[in-house]
């Protein structure tokens, strides 16, 4: 962890090659294999890949003017924590930047951008992505995922460990999790694949599509206010659901069991027997229509 | 004797809790250290007069009222029809519209009055809650408040297509909560009514610290 | 933030429980009632020492009697009604401090943690206290940490046994003697002060 004391600025080596209305980047530094690195970016696009190497770099090419800093908490051989910033001269030159940072794949990174397109692959250590309008796209299975966007969508093309997603307009797509948490306010969020341990999934008004596998003792909500919900499940599951809409509808595909009024005879309800591994599934809407499906 | 007897030891023996021998050493170094018999007399008068103190209290006017209403709703109006659908719709309608129109005008103005405004007008009488979610719905209130005051204050600094997005979504949060409260009024008991109108104020709540802690320019 | 007690905590006439118990058992709102009345005082007692605010008390006493409404059925009349009636209220209490702790930590206002503070172990003499009132006590109760408030109102107030009082709080018995202790020595500081 970087402290204030112990923190010390080194502008290294940054050999500026001017080409045009941009300049080139290429930082590097010594670092440890759990290495924490921290990144402010004003830039069109960031590319994190995890490697084999001890070392963080940071390249890429930035519009002219920009100032780009790459600071190490150790002089001197392996650093264990690592800060940059990427400021743009203006708004628009903010276009024109498009980095690579390379880091230990145990590393954990923290990046803020404004409307950078984040793409991360080979990394399995954490990551902590936070971008207003840009895209988050991570490949590959983390251990620790946080990644927030306003409007750009989220992408998990992996499997995180525990992962705290959320946008307020942008679509989630993930590929199930051990401890999952997704939120949004009027985005689609769907899980495919995968196998689900602990899930929390909600929306306001986006659709909720839930296709991953279920562990015997899994325990996942999915819930939203007027959002489409769509529950695919294998046949033969020991897992007890529970499906509630106030006022919505639910239309069971996926057994024959038919769900019946709810309290005072409005919205409807929906519960099987189930769970002798402890595992639950909770569906809850207000009036989102809610569909299981069997899955193929 | 310098020792003395650690407090600890002192509340197990008033309460019976030692074991018989360490109990009468306790004793006897109290009748002969004055400084412990002291704070033992002082523990015992404490715990005399905590035992002393009355048990029943007048409960608040109303208070059965409102327990009824919630444990027998449809007792209280026994011979009322439940509101039909076009109605309740009307009601979240105008709730949605007062209430997000307030948040719109909230973020336009950047005045703190418009937020407290909000706060205060949100909740039409038309459909008040049950007390104790009402309580609950006030400490959202606070925090949606508190919230709205500071990303009033930086609305400035963010990109105008950014303010588009946290209005249009908090305007979306809004009329999600305006709906569930007018549904949670007729039906207060409803355990995932209930979980479906906290859900709603935390996406919220939730989307405008995200939105207060967006750097400048973004 | 703790608050004064109300001087409204008088003592009532001892209550009447059985019969109105009876005949709630078969979903008779009227019956219910009764029951209410008979049992209302001590539980809103306890409720206000428990969460040291008239609004919250009332609320922690609705839902009190709200969850005993629905579980009076399962109640098989084995156990006192009113220490059935106080069970609710402590895991009532217990449930809304958790869910407090989690909003209050969304927004990052200041946590609670005085719960899960450490409990350091009290030692040495307490110089004797002027307990001069009921008044100065029940100010000095409202003005404690809710975990160790909660030990000493059901210990030394409403006289529940630690076996009882872990059975309500699902506390180890070595965390409520603590919290207990720890409770007496701050009331007896308190009031000397």
């Amino acid at each position: 962890m970087i402290t204030r004391n112990s923190f010390i600025a080194v502008l290294l080596s940054c050999c500026p090659l001017f080409l045009g209305a941009q300049q080139k980047v290429s930082l590097g530094h010594g670092a440890s294999s759990t290495v924490s690195v921290r990144l402010m970016a004003a830039v069109a696009s960031v590319k994190v890949i995890g490697w084999d190497k001890d070392s963080v770099d940071l390249s890429g090419v930035v519009a002219k003017g920009s100032r780009v800093e790459l600071m190490s908490g150790a002089p001197a051989g392996a650093a264990r924590g690592m800060k940059g910033y990427i400021e743009s001269p203006n708004d628009l030159a903010v276009r024109e930047g498009n980095i690579t940072l390379r880091v230990p794949r145990d590393a954990r990174v923290w990046l803020k951008t404004g409307s950078a397109d984040i793409d991360v692959t080979g990394m399995t250590g954490g990551i902590d992505a936070n971008v207003v309008g840009g895209s988050i796209t991570v490949h590959g299975n983390t251990k620790e995922l946080r990644a927030e966007s306003m409007d750009g969508n989220i992408v998990i093309d992996g499997v995180a460990e525990w992962a705290r997603l959320k946008t307020a307009t942008g679509d989630i797509t993930l590929k199930g999790g051990t401890d999952v948490a997704a939120a949004t306010i009027s985005g689609t969020i769907r899980s495919f694949g995968g196998d689900v341990e602990r899930a929390r999934l909600e929306t306001t008004t986006g659709a909720l599509l839930f296709y991953s596998g279920v562990a015997k003792s899994a325990s996942i909500e999915l819930e939203t206010h007027s959002g489409a919900i769509e529950l695919a499940l294998p046949r033969k599951i020991d897992i007890e659901v529970e499906v509630a809409t106030i006022t919505g509808t639910i239309e069971n595909f996926w057994t024959k069991m038919q769900p019946s009024l709810g309290r005072e005879s409005r919205g409807m309800t929906l519960t099987t027997q189930g769970g002798t591994g402890g595992g639950r599934i909770v569906v809850r809407s207000f009036k989102g229509n809610i569909v299981l499906r069997p899955q193929k | 004797m310098t020792d003395h007897l650690k407090f600890d030891t002192l509340c197990d023996l008033a309460d019976d809790a030692l074991p018989p021998a360490a109990a009468e050493q306790a004793r006897a170094h109290l009748a002969t250290c004055d400084e412990c018999a002291a704070s033992a007399a002082s523990l015992t008068a404490l715990t005399t007069a905590a035992a002393s103190l009355p048990r029943t209290a007048v409960p608040p006017d109303g208070l059965w009222a409102d327990i009824r209403r919630e444990i027998a709703p449809a007792a209280r109006r026994p011979a009322a029809r439940l509101p039909s659908m076009p109605w309740l719709a009307a009601a979240a309608l105008f709730v949605a519209v007062v209430s997000s129109g307030l948040t719109y005008v909230a973020m336009r103005s950047g005045a703190p009055e418009a937020t407290a405004a909000h706060s205060e007008a949100a909740v039409p009488t038309k459909t008040a809650l049950p007390a104790r979610l009402a309580s609950t719905e006030v400490r959202y209130n606070r925090d949606v408040e508190v919230l709205q005051r500071t990303l009033a204050e930086r609305r400035d600094s963010l990109a105008p297509s950014t303010v588009v997005i946290i209005e249009r979504s908090l305007r979306v949060a809004d009329s999600a909560i305006a709906e569930a409260r007018a549904a949670l009024a007729t039906d207060p008991s409803n355990a995932a009514l209930a979980a479906l109108f906290a859900s709603n104020y935390e996406r919220k709540i939730d989307l405008l610290k995200r939105a207060t802690e967006l750097t400048p320019r973004t | 933030m703790a608050t004064a007690l109300p001087l409204t905590l008088t003592p009532l006439l001892p209550e009447k429980s059985a019969p109105a118990k009876a005949r709630s058992t078969h979903g008779d709102v009227e019956s219910f009632e009764a029951l209410y009345r008979a049992h209302a005082p001590r539980v809103y007692a306890l409720c206000l020492r428990l969460t040291a605010d008239e609004s919250k008390a009332r609320e922690l006493t609705q839902d009190v009697f709200v969850q005993a409404w629905k579980a009076l059925p399962e109640f098989r009349g084995d156990a006192n009604i009113t220490t059935w009636l106080h069970r609710i209220a402590v895991n009532a209490m217990l449930m809304e401090q958790r869910s407090e702790r989690r909003r209050l930590a969304r927004v990052a206002l200041v946590e609670d943690t005085t719960d899960d503070a450490e409990l350091v172990e009290l030692e040495g003499s307490v110089n004797p206290p002027d307990v001069a009132s009921a008044i100065d006590l029940e100010r000095a109760i409202a003005a404690l940490p809710p975990g160790v408030r909660r030990a000493f109102v059901l210990h030394d107030v409403e006289g529940y046994s630690h076996e009882e009082i872990a059975q309500m709080t699902g506390l180890a018995a070595g965390t409520l003697r603590a919290q207990l202790h720890r409770a007496r020595q701050l009331l007896m500081r308190m009031l000397q002060s």
